[in-house]
């Protein structure tokens, strides 16, 4: 027969064991997340482009579009001037590639020097990959790219940055 | 001997005409298989509704209690003179063409829209498609059968590109799905480009105007990067909606509107609107027919769909629709002037014109504040199935014909796409369950 305070004590026991088995397994999922502090947001970063299955829509691209370019969030009515724009063309395509270009002449995009790409393309290559796509690349996806940097000799670090945006992974998360 | 020679000659001569491809007036050549009447077609959806009282029929304000003037608010396009009251009701813009369209070409006076629900996106696909609808409007969703988009770039031979297809439309909305249907083995791969133009070169141009802008080398190198990230991605991007123009036809394409949008701040784009009229004038109609001819200037394209659709405040202001009814109308006439003047496109290019639908006989008893006139609706009555059209081109066009009566329509909106079948020459390759209407042979020589 437990007394008051027993069946008491056995409550409050039970009660913190399942809090304390329920921190473990979280703080368990969250160790497991891999993440970069990338600038003023922490994101997290895919293992690998298998994953991206799902194609973004417009809405999505134009500001994802904007937040890896600017490293801000899009304003809203910038968001709602682009997604009309994007209507108004038949070629989406098109429509994406001449955001690119307005954001890209747009003095506050943030984009490093061609010199800077040139001087450490190793960094250039992952930081870009980080950015743009959200993974680290394969070994043999930075020793193309630096090959492919060093064979262009005018390729420009703007260049590269509109390839990214414009290709298919990009499209997808 | 001689007489084998000769045998032999007229041998050869006869399978090089038969073989050899036929020289139209503006010198481009085409396969002799599909004969063209011409190589450019031009169809205004003259939309927002249109009462035939109003326009063919030319009763200008008589049908608004208490008034009886009568005239012609549409001098480009009607003959017949402008209401003698014109300027206390409208404000009359002097025409451009000395010699009205009507007086030049073949006036369908009585068409009938048919079947279906007289709405704008509804009777825009039906008049578009060649097929009636009635199991729906269906906004916002790609048409059930194919375009005549689709129908010029599958069936026309030899296949042309989507430069050579535009739909230029005045609003968003549902609009913009009309560049291409749902229909099994046409779709988007077959689709026109779209545009429309209010928002890319009027509201919001200054986003493109100051664009990065790349020479072929550069787009080279970009591709040859772009081109390795997508060998590293199972994915392909071919679910985005939209059609697809080559990379060589967007380039020129996004030069076009750069060029285009730094010209109408620079003040080099020839705007629809008379000289002597404040620019504040003009309207999502007229910078509809502006783009219309930006476009047909720089590409020549050989099918060009452009809708005008302001005059739909009918449903509220009968005397803005007058205004906006006599503009299009200006407009229409701008841009055949503009087309006269081009030496590829003057004769070689057929303009054909059609409200979408009319509107009611009865009014829905709306007043507007300028001069007290009813409004109208358009809600499927009879006189909203009443329309016109207007074919007009070079010299194998019937001119100064004028068909059909109230009593015996003659021609149908489902007539126009096989009618432009026609003109291109690819008529005869569609097949027939994919068309309602006939050809409106009754036009040309």
């Amino acid at each position: 027969m437990k007394t008051f305070f027993q069946k008491c004590l056995h409550f409050w026991l039970s009660i913190l064991s399942i809090y304390l088995i329920g921190c473990t397994e979280e703080k368990t999922v969250i160790q497991q997340v891999a993440q970069v502090t990338y600038e003023i947001d922490s994101i997290d970063l895919y293992s690998s482009n298998i994953d991206k299955t799902r194609q973004k829509s417009d809405l999505q691209f134009i500001s994802i579009l904007y937040s890896n370019l600017f490293n801000a969030s899009i304003p809203s009515n910038i968001l709602n001037d682009l997604s009309q724009l994007r209507l108004s063309l038949g070629d989406k395509q098109l429509a994406s590639e001449m955001m690119i270009d307005y954001f890209i002449s747009n003095p506050a995009v943030i984009i490093p020097t061609t010199e800077s790409m040139r001087n450490e393309p190793n960094s250039f290559i992952i930081n870009t990959y980080l950015r743009f796509l959200q993974r680290a690349p394969k070994d043999y996806e930075v020793y193309a790219l630096e090959k492919l940097i060093a064979e262009n000799e005018l390729l420009t670090s703007k260049e590269v940055y509109r390839a990214f945006t414009l290709s298919n992974e990009y499209q997808f998360y | 001997m001689k007489r084998r020679k000769f045998i032999k000659n007229v041998a050869y001569a006869t399978g090089a005409s038969l073989s050899a491809p036929y020289i139209l007036p503006s010198g481009r050549l085409f396969a002799a298989t599909g004969s063209r009447i011409a190589n450019h077609v031009i169809f205004v959806l003259f939309a927002g509704g249109i009462r035939n009282q109003e326009s063919v029929d030319q009763q200008f304000i008589s049908n608004q209690a208490g008034f009886s003037a009568e005239g012609n608010l549409m001098e480009n396009m009607l003959s017949g003179a402008k209401p003698s009251t014109a300027g206390s009701f409208y404000s009359p813009w002097d025409p451009i063409l000395s010699n009205p369209l009507a007086e030049q070409g073949t006036l369908f006076k009585e068409m009938r829209y048919n079947i279906g629900p007289t709405g704008h996106y509804n009777a825009h696909a039906v008049a578009m498609t060649g097929k009636y609808m009635t199991t729906g409007l269906n906004l916002n969703v790609n048409p059930e059968f194919p375009t005549i988009f689709e129908l010029y770039r599958k069936h026309n031979s030899p296949t042309n590109s989507a430069l050579n297809a535009w739909w230029i439309s005045e609003a968003l909305g549902p609009y913009p799905s009309l560049n291409y249907s749902r229909y099994d083995g046409y779709g988007v791969n077959y689709g026109a480009n779209y545009i429309q133009p209010s928002t890319v070169f009027a509201d919001l141009g200054g986003y493109f105007a100051n664009a990065e802008s790349y020479q072929p080398d550069d787009v080279q190198r970009i591709n040859t990067v772009k081109q390795f990230l997508d060998n590293n991605f199972d994915q392909v991007a071919e679910e985005i909606p939209g059609i697809k123009n080559t990379a060589e036809d967007r380039q020129l394409i996004k030069q076009f509107l750069v060029d285009t949008i730094n010209g109408v701040v620079d003040g080099s784009v020839d705007l629809a609107i008379p000289p002597d009229v404040p620019l504040s004038s003009l309207n999502g109609d007229l910078i509809n027919i502006t783009t219309a001819w930006q476009i047909l200037k720089t590409f020549q394209p050989e099918l060009m769909v452009v809708n005008t659709t302001n005059l739909d405040v009918c449903h509220s202001n009968f005397s803005g629709y007058l205004n906006f009814l006599h503009q299009a109308d200006w407009g229409i006439g701008w841009l055949w002037d503009k087309i006269q003047s081009n030496p590829d496109l003057r004769d070689d290019t057929i303009l054909i014109c059609m409200p979408e639908h009319g509107r009611n006989l009865e009014s829905n008893g709306i007043t507007d504040n300028q001069n007290g006139f009813v409004a109208y609706d358009h809600t499927s009555d009879e006189n909203s199935r009443r329309l016109f059209s207007l074919i007009v081109g070079p010299g194998n066009v019937q001119s100064g014909q004028t068909l059909g009566s109230q009593g015996e329509p003659v021609g149908q909106s489902v007539d126009i796409v096989p009618t432009i079948a026609h003109i291109l020459g690819f008529h005869d390759s569609i097949p027939s369950y994919l068309l309602d209407g006939r050809i409106l042979t009754e036009a040309f020589i």
